[in-house]
Parts: structure tokens; C-alpha cells; sequence
């Protein structure tokens, strides 16, 4: 009886979000330099064909919190592909559902130790199929590949359902924001989570740049 | 010849005797301290021997234990385990990832006695119970600041120490040959802390030979009974005054103390040697 309650709660707040006045949230954020790619250490040995793609440049997560509908769970997934995680950030909302295909010739191991998502996948080749994932706890999980140990990879688990990645040069594009008071966040690196309270109107667009 | 007096031949004879028991005597005089100081050289040059034998022992037996530490600090899942601050997960997978240190099948590998991480900020890791072995706990506070301390030397460009800790075991200190080694996140280049893993120390039981550590004597082959002189001798001579010696079984043997050349963190710690200084006597070996 509880389920139901929630999900015609949940539908209510959802549709009276799509028919109120929302605004926008806009903004640039702040991004650490860009990593040197470290040399490649594999634990075992690997193929001739071994090359190392570049890192994704770097990106921060944004999201609006506080008076928010909760989010609805989506699909995604974070490949295994020139020997990183693509993407190397994810953003995705709570309770979503994720998948490790692996693109490259040879096997990876991807694991992680984050609180909201403990996992091991064990080792699997290009053709074999990990198990999905559902992250179910907001938080940050980092992503790490046992044979490989130069790849990392971060999730972003958010409990709203307006969020963004941001573009290489930081920037970010919220619609949707209904009015009230929020607290826009954003997650930038391991050290890094910057955040400003905001009033957001019935329409327009507000700029956040953070910090 | 007045009578009473004794005759020349006499009193050359007399005059001979005395000289010949005089150049006899400085002879033997002579001879005594040449063959003395010939035997000091002798035992000096025997100590800076062993000296030596005891940094190769040392560099030989750690060497495959120094690569197996810095290869568990780039381990991926010990660096994936350091960055989420839980201490139970990072001893559970240290553990698994030292196995062959802590629990050596090779006959006569020393396993270790201890591992512990010290986190970034220089706090020491507490283990978080005894399901995940981290060896020996120490009875007293002042181990983990000496740990700290050992720790924070690794901030120049060694990323690797080895030095000398005495914790106290069972109300009683123990002498720990200890590595430490610096963990960093290649990826990021960031310092996440270090491990830290202490051995017993072999103090190579043939020989009257002991490890001076924060004024006390390590030593299984010097007898406990002498340990107090054998201090006292290598306190005087640290702080400069002449050299001395010990009575071991009535002979008297020199000490000689050097330094060990610890890395910046640890504490001084010497090499202690007892050797006969009788020329008679053959040298303990």
C-alpha cells in the first residue's frame, strides 16, 4: 500500500513539476587542470596491441537539491574502451541502472570500494557481459580497474532529478528548476564539492558560477 | 779497596744487571703497547668488518620485503582502499595483499611482526579489531608518535626508509627493524600516506654484537647480565669521553659502538660490538 502511496506521491509531484513555473540555472564551474596520463603499469601481461587512450578532460557534476521531486531512475553505461572509462564521469540519478561493456581486445576487472556502491565485477573478456548495476545510494563512487591500475573513473549518484555534467570549459544548463529555495552543488573532485544556496524564481534564468 | 766496600767487579756487575733489566723492561714496555695497539686496530678493523656484514645482511634479507612494499603501495586496490577512510576494508585488503610478507612459506624468511598505515595527515591507522591481523599491539601511546615521526621523514625523495623501533610488547620493549613506505596515488600524484612493517631483528646470535637503540641494549648474544656496563660504556664513549671496556668471564673486552646511519624520523641507533681487548685471547666468533 506504501509502494502505491509513493509512486502516485512521486507522479503528483512529477506532473505538477512538468505543469508549474520553472526556471533555468546556468553557470561556469571552476575545474581542476587537466591530469598527465600517467604510464601505463599493467599487473599482467598484456597484447602488443596495448595502447592507452587519453583521459576525458576534466568536468564537474552539477545538481539541484532541497524542495525537489525525487529523481527517476535511468540506464547507462560506462565502457571499458582504449583502456579508460568512458565516460570517466557519470552523472546519474538515484536508483539507475549501470552496465561495464568492455571494448577493448583483452579482459578488465572493474571494482570499487565507495560506501554507496561497493562491487567487484571479476574479470571479464570483450565478449562476456558483467552484471548490471543499480546504484541505489546518492553519493560518489570511484571506479578503478584491477589489471589496469591507471584507469579510474567516478559516478556521481544524485537524489534530483535536475543535474548536468559540465562541458570541458565548466559550463552547465539546468531547465526545468521549479521555484524556491535550492541549494545548487556541485561536485568537482575527490577534495572538491562546492555548493550556494539560491531563491529561484517562477521563470527566467539564474546564474550560478561556482566558486 | 777499602774493606767493607764492594769490589769493582761487583759493582759492574750490579751496573750490568741494572741496565740490562732496564732496556729488558722498556723493551717489554714497548713491545706490550705495540702489540696492544696492533690488537686494537686489529678488533676496530674486525668491528668495521662486521659493520659492514651487517648492512649487507640487512640490505640482502629486506630487499625482496622493500620491492614486495613498494609493489603492495601502488597496488590499485590498496590505493582504491586508503581513499575511502575505512579502516576495516584497508587492513582486510593490506592483509590479503601482504599475505606472502606476514606469512612466508620460504624457510627462514622472517615474517613480519606488524603492518600499519599512517594516514595522510600523519595519524597512525588504528586497526579495527582483531579479525584483521595487523600484528603485534603495542602496550604504550608513545609507539605510534615514534611511528608518526619515522613516517613524516618520507616527505624528502625517498619514497622508502628503513629505521629502528622499540615498542613495547608484553610490558617489555622489542627491537623492530621497520620499513615504512610512502603510498601515492600515480594517477593523481597525490600522497595518500604510508605503510609501515616491522620485523625482529637478527642480531647475528655468533656474535657478542647488540643494537643500541634509545639507551638500552638489544642483543640476544651479549648476556643480559652485562647489558647495564655494556650501556654505560657505549653512553660514555657516544658522548665522547675515552674508549672502554667490559669484563666478559674475567677478560676484558673493548666496546665499540657506530652509528647506523638512521634515515631522518628515526631515532639514532648503533651497532654495539664486545671483542677481547687481550691479544691473548682470541676474539668471540
Amino acid at each position: 500500500m506504501s509502494a502505491v502511496r509513493t509512486i502516485v506521491g512521486t507522479s503528483l509531484v512529477l506532473l505538477l513539476a512538468t505543469i508549474a513555473p520553472a526556471a533555468t540555472i546556468e553557470g561556469t564551474i571552476a575545474l581542476p587542470h587537466a591530469m598527465a596520463v600517467p604510464a601505463a603499469n599493467p599487473r599482467y601481461p598484456i597484447s602488443a596491441s596495448y595502447t592507452v587512450g587519453p583521459p576525458d578532460p576534466p568536468a564537474a557534476v552539477v545538481y539541484v537539491e532541497g524542495g525537489v521531486p525525487a529523481p527517476a531512475p535511468a540506464r547507462a553505461a560506462v565502457a571499458q574502451h582504449r583502456y579508460q572509462f568512458s565516460p570517466g564521469l557519470l552523472a546519474i540519478p538515484r536508483g539507475s541502472v549501470v552496465v561495464f561493456p568492455n571494448l577493448d581486445d583483452e579482459y578488465h576487472s572493474v571494482f570499487s570500494y565507495s560506501k554507496p556502491k561497493r562491487f567487484d565485477l571479476g574479470r571479464y573478456a570483450p565478449e562476456e557481459t558483467p552484471a548490471e548495476l543499480t546504484f541505489d545510494q546518492p553519493g560518489v563512487v570511484k571506479l578503478f580497474c584491477e589489471i589496469h591500475d591507471h584507469m579510474r573513473g567516478t559516478i556521481v549518484v544524485v537524489d534530483a532529478p535536475y543535474y548536468q555534467k559540465t562541458d570541458p570549459e565548466g559550463r552547465y544548463r539546468i531547465e526545468g528548476v521549479p521555484a524556491g529555495r535550492h541549494a545548487v552543488r556541485a561536485w568537482v573532485d575527490d577534495d572538491t564539492t562546492l555548493e550556494r544556496a539560491v531563491d529561484v524564481g517562477d521563470d527566467g534564468t539564474l546564474r550560478v558560477d561556482l566558486p | 779497596v777499602r774493606r767493607g766496600e764492594p769490589s769493582f767487579r761487583l759493582k759492574l756487575q750490579l751496573a750490568l744487571m741494572a741496565a740490562v733489566a732496564a732496556v729488558t723492561g722498556a723493551t717489554l714496555v714497548v713491545v706490550r703497547g705495540s702489540a696492544e695497539a696492533t690488537y686494537r686496530t686489529i678488533a676496530a678493523d674486525r668491528f668495521a668488518s662486521d659493520v659492514r656484514f651487517f648492512a649487507a645482511l640487512q640490505d640482502a634479507r629486506l630487499a625482496a620485503v622493500r620491492a614486495r612494499c613498494r609493489r603492495v603501495a601502488r597496488s590499485v586496490r590498496l590505493i582504491a582502499a586508503i581513499q575511502e577512510a575505512d579502516p576495516a576494508l584497508l587492513y582486510k585488503i593490506a592483509g590479503d595483499e601482504l599475505r606472502d610478507v606476514l606469512f612466508p612459506d620460504a624457510e627462514g624468511a622472517r615474517p613480519a611482526r606488524f603492518f600499519r598505515f599512517v594516514a595522510a595527515d600523519g595519524s597512525v591507522v588504528a586497526p579495527p579489531d582483531e579479525r584483521s591481523w595487523s600484528g603485534e599491539v603495542p602496550d604504550d601511546a608513545r609507539w605510534e608518535t615514534d611511528l608518526a615521526a619515522a613516517v613524516r621523514s618520507l616527505d624528502g625523495p625517498n619514497p622508502q626508509h628503513v629505521g629502528y623501533l622499540a615498542p613495547m610488547i608484553a610490558g617489555r620493549p622489542a627491537l623492530r627493524e621497520v620499513v615504512v613506505t610512502r603510498i601515492v596515488d600515480p594517477v593523481a600524484g597525490r600522497r595518500l600516506g604510508a605503510l609501515a612493517l616491522g620485523f625482529p631483528v637478527d642480531d647475528r646470535a655468533e656474535l657478542r654484537t647488540g643494537i643500541f637503540l634509545d639507551g638500552r641494549l638489544y642483543s640476544s648474544s651479549i648476556p643480559e647480565a652485562l647489558h647495564a656496563a655494556v650501556v654505560r660504556a657505549v653512553g660514555d664513549e657516544i658522548g665522547g669521553s675515552s674508549e672502554r671496556t667490559v669484563a666478559v668471564d674475567g677478560v676484558p673486552h673493548r666496546v665499540f659502538e657506530r652509528a647506523l646511519d638512521p634515515p631522518p624520523g628515526f631515532p639514532p641507533a648503533y651497532q654495539v660490538g664486545l671483542y677481547a681487548s687481550d691479544a691473548s685471547t682470541t676474539p668471540p666468533r
